[in-house]
């Protein structure tokens, strides 16, 4: 059986954070976790991680800035991100920048998760 | 003749001993207390997270996940376990968990606290069932409304914006202006919770004549009244308001002014056929301010001389936002510009000169 | 009885009922504090509160930092301030004329620019050299000028800043990233309010990465622990007390918020202070009633801003004499105010509080002291008088220290080991038997400094300028 595969949930929010690494365990991946920008960017650029969910709003470094170093070095690693519905600009600009999809909170981590399935299926 | 003194000092003395050991003794219970307090609530919210989410996950029913959880009745630690996830979840999660909360008793809870408690209590309760989306308190919070207590009024008007019924729109607005010191921004921040689906109702509202005329409850600016939902029609970009936006702007005073030109830069459309000269040119910097915003979102060549004139404006702002539409208006727009930034007008130049050198950076100021 | 004896008794009296009066006072101000930040902390509990951008609603904001040679901090507090969360703001970094490398550090580290920005000479100030902008931090921008003195360099600041708000942080001074969320909520929900402060903590020997403040230690300097102490009380029941009556009169220059157009229209900072910001924030409230318009001064008792404090007992020293004269300066700068209804509490209560207590204190403080050791020996007062005097004065500092300790441990808990509290406990105690007494002389100093600063105006004041430049980045707490 092959390895689960690693997703990178950046997120700052533990609780919310847990959720979606949760609901990832339950669907076969292994969840990777940051809480932070500076962590997310190590993970994702040290880690074998398959994608990730990206939220922007992240102290240290914000998701915006984590999304335009990953992409110079892992320019094909899915990734969705997070955001809140009044930050529009904050979303164009993370989709400029190559991210794969986005989600708006608040949602239905169930959807997440079919998004997610999705850009990894496109891979 | 200094006995008594001496005595009253005596006592004196030992009040302030007892009163400071009192202290820090409180202190140092307060400390303990408090850190062993924390440690009981995570290792609490560990174990309500891990019955949680099996319960959303479906793998635990409704009344097992409520016993567990709510065997202790710890209400308050509940309401902070389960805030974030009320935030941030929408559709059948957000069901779920509201019903979980509805079994463990949360609920009825907030709803007791909402009737009896202090203000404290009130206004937590308020936060509380608001976040629930909980229709059935929605009349409490109106009562809450006509508090004298400013935190009351803003915690009612923020429980009902976030419990999902537009009735009650207009009550917390006339409430947030009339009752406390809120500003614009302050008042619209709260009532954006209420949802894109007031819309109609404000639109509605408006379009009413003799409503607009009609001097405010609470001693409340109707003029102040109108302007917060023309910012809230902006801020949920309601395109189908850009009519009746228009016909207002012909009676409109100069702050209703102000506020439809916001609303239509939020909206990102202009009505068709609207004439901005009268705006361009109007004495209250302001509107001239927002009506040069206005104008990048026509792009009209005819109004370039107006622009070209606000260069010189007396206000900053006014000869800054003029300056930005003619650079973000092409090639005639930079040539005036250039020409200005040569010519006498010593303002003119110089914020010509700003535009043109913004030209390399990402628009930040 | 002698005419002297009767003057030294009737001296002795008045002492006393000074002090009675003062410590009065002060008792009120912790429980009015102690209410206040009940209430604050209710409205917490009640409402969402800073919701990082979630606001469409905001006023853009500049933030505004004096700088005079600071090489050594200025990368540091420019990082803290860039770090700070709000939806639209800029930073303005004044570099003063510095002799150092303050200006090079910043074209280094932030890659900058020299551009034609444009600005009102709103307020005027000393030649402005150059305008530069950072090629990686866009809403950076640095002033260059010539030396002006600090309140020079803040009216620089707000000429080029057009912005609604601005916020003025010292060059040494760490924000909180979500500090700015929680001080623009509070005009937000008050049109009256037209300045907000904030509360200081020693950053001193605090772990600081990225210019954030990642762990709180309690300094193990000996002039330091004295200051906390002091912080505390002074924020934590002394600000605290006054906002919550209504009668704020001072403001921290180390963070502190304004409305431009206010600040425009009293002519902006005053240069001839080194008491800066407490002076503009008493004209604007002049201003405020001349032109008949509601105001409100509030105090944001959360710990948002962190500085070094002074380490040594020459550079405490310092400080607190200038302190006192830059007091002095304000209080008779504005003398309007004094017991005038007309500016409510502050005219009523907190201006004549700080001019016969806090301004007077050291002078009533010395010769107290002299006069009471004086009666002694001359027999007039017996000594277990005195000796119980004393005791009940010290054991209340102790209770009024204790009580700022005990709403620090309620509501912020800033530091994270009891053993500290403990400490600054014995501090609290330790203060009252000689840094209170040096306290004391420094401020008298300071008075003298005033009075004499007042005769030779021309001299001194060249001299007064550098003197406040040097630590440019310090101001008037």
């Amino acid at each position: 059986m092959t390895d689960p595969k690693q997703i990178l949930v950046a997120e700052d929010d533990p609780g919310l954070n847990r959720l979606i690494s949760f609901k990832l365990e339950k669907e076969g991946y292994k969840a990777l976790t940051a809480y932070d920008g500076k962590a997310a960017l190590k993970t994702a650029l040290e880690e074998n991680v398959s994608a990730v969910i990206l939220d922007i709003m992240m102290p240290f470094l914000d998701g915006i800035q984590v999304l335009k170093k990953v992409r110079t070095a892992k320019p094909h690693l899915p990734v969705i991100v997070l955001s809140i519905k009044s930050r529009e600009t904050d979303l164009n600009q993370a989709l400029e920048l190559g991210a794969n999809d986005y989600m708006t909170k608040p949602f239905q981590p169930d959807q997440l998760i079919g998004r997610l399935k999705q850009v990894l299926g496109n891979n | 003749m200094i006995d008594p003194y001496l005595n009253t000092l005596l006592n004196i003395i030992a009040v302030l001993a007892a009163v400071i050991i009192v202290l820090l003794a409180s202190m140092v219970l307060i400390r303990l207390f408090s850190a062993l307090n924390k440690k009981k609530y995570r290792l609490k919210a560990r174990e309500w997270e891990e019955i949680y989410l099996n319960y959303l996950h479906g793998d635990l029913d409704l009344e097992k996940a409520a016993a567990q959880m709510g065997a202790d009745k710890r209400y308050y630690w509940l309401w902070n376990f389960f805030a974030p996830y009320l935030e941030v979840l929408e559709g059948s999660d957000f069901d779920k968990t509201k019903a979980l909360c509805r079994e463990i008793g949360l609920i009825d809870y907030y709803k007791k606290k909402l009737r009896r408690g202090g203000t404290a209590g009130k206004a937590v309760a308020a936060r509380v069932l608001g976040a629930l989306r909980c229709r059935e308190s929605v009349a409490e919070m109106l009562k809450l409304l006509q508090s004298k207590n400013e935190l009351l009024v803003q915690a009612a008007a923020q429980g009902l914006a976030k419990s999902g019924e537009p009735g009650p729109f207009f009550q917390a607005a006339r409430a947030l202006l009339g009752n406390t010191f809120f500003t614009y921004e302050g008042a619209a921040e709260i009532l954006a919770d209420f949802g894109k689906k007031i819309c109609p109702h404000i639109a509605r509202f408006l379009e009413d004549e003799t409503a607009q005329a009609a001097p405010g409850e609470n001693g409340v600016d109707p003029s102040a009244y109108r302007s917060v939902m023309i910012d809230l029609l902006g801020f949920f970009k309601y395109r189908e308001a850009l009519p009746l936006l228009q016909k207002m702007l012909t009676q409109a005073d100069e702050e209703t002014t102000v506020h439809i030109l916001k609303a239509f830069i939020n909206i990102g459309e202009l009505p068709a056929e609207l004439d901005l000269k009268p705006y361009l040119e109007h004495p209250y910097w302001v509107v001239r301010n927002f009506s040069v915003r206005a104008w990048k979102l026509t792009d009209d060549r005819q109004y370039l001389p107006i622009l070209e004139k606000l260069l010189s404006d007396r206000n900053w702002w006014v000869r800054f936002h003029a300056a930005e539409a003619l650079r973000g208006a092409g090639r005639p727009g930079l040539e005036i510009l250039q020409r200005k930034t040569a010519a006498g007008d010593q303002a003119a130049a110089s914020i010509s000169s700003y535009a043109l050198s913004r030209n390399e950076v990402q628009p930040q100021l | 009885m002698s005419t002297f004896a009767i003057i030294l008794i009737f001296y002795n009296i008045f002492v006393i009922f000074y002090f009675i009066g003062i410590n009065g006072v002060y008792l009120l101000l912790v429980l009015i504090s102690y209410l206040g930040l009940r209430s604050q902390r209710s409205t917490e509990k009640a409402t969402d509160r800073y919701q990082p951008f979630r606001s469409e609603f905001y006023k853009p904001l500049a933030v505004i930092i004096p700088a005079y040679n600071e090489e050594a901090t200025i990368a540091e507090t420019a990082y803290s301030a860039l770090a700070l969360r709000y939806p639209e703001f800029e930073v303005i970094i004044v570099n003063d004329g510095s002799r150092d490398n303050t200006l090079s550090v910043l074209e280094e580290k932030f890659n900058l620019e020299q551009y034609a920005r444009d600005f009102n000479l709103d307020i005027p100030c000393a030649t402005i050299r150059g305008i530069y902008r950072s090629g990686d931090y866009p809403n950076l921008v640095v002033v260059d000028k010539e030396n002006g003195g600090k309140s020079d360099a803040l009216n620089a600041g707000i000429n080029v800043s057009q912005f609604p708000l601005f916020c003025n942080i010292d060059s040494d001074s760490l924000i909180d990233a979500d500090s700015l969320l929680k001080v623009v909520d509070l005009f937000a929900r008050d049109w009256r309010i037209v300045a907000a402060g904030g509360t200081i903590r020693a950053a001193n020997h605090c772990s600081i990465e990225d210019g954030k403040v990642t762990q709180v230690r309690l300094s193990p300097k000996f002039w330091v622990r004295f200051q906390i102490v002091e912080y505390m009380r002074a924020f934590l029941f002394g600000r605290a007390g006054w906002s919550t009556i209504g009668g704020l009169m001072i403001l921290s220059g180390a963070f502190s918020i304004y409305r431009r157009k206010a600040v425009v229209e009293t002519g902006g900072y005053r240069l001839d202070t080194v008491g800066e910001d407490m002076e503009l924030v008493l004209r604007i409230q002049r201003i405020m009633k001349r032109i008949n318009r509601e105001y409100r001064v509030v105090f944001l008792p959360d710990p948002v801003c962190w500085t070094q404090v002074p380490e040594s007992y020459r550079g405490l020293k310092t400080q607190r004499r200038r302190w006192q004269r830059g007091l002095a300066e304000s209080l008779f700068g504005n003398f309007e105010i004094f017991l005038n209804p007309r500016y409510g509490p502050t005219g009523m209560i907190s201006y004549p509080f700080f001019l016969f207590y806090e301004f007077l204190g050291p002078v009533i403080e010395i010769t107290g002291y002299l006069v009471f050791i004086f009666s002694v020996l001359t027999g007039i007062l017996n000594p277990p008088f005195v000796i119980l005097f004393l005791t009940a004065a010290i054991l209340l500092g102790i209770l009024l220290s204790t009580s700022a300790l005990l709403m620090e441990e309620i509501y912020y808990r800033s530091y994270p080991r009891l053993r500290d509290l403990l400490v600054l406990f014995g501090f609290a105690i330790l203060e009252n038997f000689f840094y209170r007494q040096l306290h004391a002389w420094w401020r008298f100093r300071g008075l003298i400094d005033y009075f004499f600063k007042k005769r030779a105006w021309g001299t001194l004041d060249r001299r007064s300028f550098t003197e406040t430049a040097k630590p440019l980045g310090k101001s008037t707490r």
